[in-house]
């Protein structure tokens, strides 16, 4: 959506048009999904976050600035409702791997993940992104998965650009890092793919 | 990482494919909160409404008393 697109649907919003509220849904949904379930890596959480996260917006549908940027402004919210949640969970960092299980032999149900992960090159970067600590994990989600221009993922998560340019740098870094600790024949795929 | 290293990662990323929201609560969340625009918007008219009445009615409450 671009900026002027962005402007008419503010509007639009603000009036109360459902069918703007459509076009956003229609346009930020998965997006929006696949974002929180990444970074919450629970797919029951994602949802109740993205359910809030649209309540938000129609709750701020009034108040949004002419110039708001859609995207960024839900991304943020969503950054933000997970973040409120890992407070009020007490969820650290150093026990979200003990937490969840991300390919568990004999799931009886496939995860996100496994309905997600086509090839196993994509599993193993699944894998590893859901490693990764979590300012380095938004920071991918946000600018490589999302495409969001470095600029914007600084606003959404509230750092500078500089700052988010060395977290991106530093991000990238450590998923090579945990894709090279991979065993040999699927490094050697990934080796392939990314070069 | 070299700056084609980057580019090679951040394209993976890129491919990596989008997962899909429970269809029926999607849609179960879209009801609600077009619900809640439209009322909210209603809500928001009528207190204008309102206080526009009020303004008007005010001062000939004013000369009344």
């Amino acid at each position: 959506m671009g900026q002027s697109s962005d402007r008419a649907l503010v509007d639009r919003l603000a009036a109360g048009d459902p069918a703007a509220f459509d076009e956003v849904h229609a346009a930020y949904n998965v997006r929006l999904f696949t974002f929180l379930v990444r970074l919450c890596r629970s797919r029951d959480v994602a949802e109740d976050l993205l359910e809030e996260t649209w309540m938000r917006l129609v709750s701020h549908a009034g108040r949004l600035r002419a110039d708001t940027n859609l995207g960024c402004w839900l991304f943020t919210v969503a950054r933000n409702l997970h973040a409120s949640y890992c407070r009020s969970r007490l969820v650290e960092e150093s026990h979200a791997p003990a937490l969840m299980t991300l390919w568990p032999a004999g799931t009886p149900r496939p995860s996100p993940f496994e309905e997600a992960a086509a090839s196993q090159v994509e599993r193993r970067i699944e894998a590893a992104l859901a490693e990764l600590p979590l300012p380095s994990r938004e920071a991918l989600l946000l600018v490589g998965v999302e495409g969001l221009q470095p600029a914007e993922a600084a606003a959404v998560c509230g750092i500078t650009p500089e700052a988010m340019r060395q977290r991106l740098s530093r991000a990238r870094a450590l998923l090579s890092q945990r894709l090279e600790s991979l065993p040999d024949p699927v490094r050697h795929v990934l080796r392939e793919v990314l070069s | 990482m070299t700056p084609h290293e980057e580019r090679g990662l951040d394209r993976q990323l890129a491919e990596l494919p989008a997962i899909t929201p429970d269809a029926e609560r999607a849609a179960r969340v879209r009801a609600r909160a077009r619900d809640a625009l439209s009322r909210d918007h209603t809500g928001l008219a009528a207190r204008i409404l309102k206080w526009i009445a009020a303004a008007a009615i005010m001062p000939d409450r004013r000369e009344s008393g």
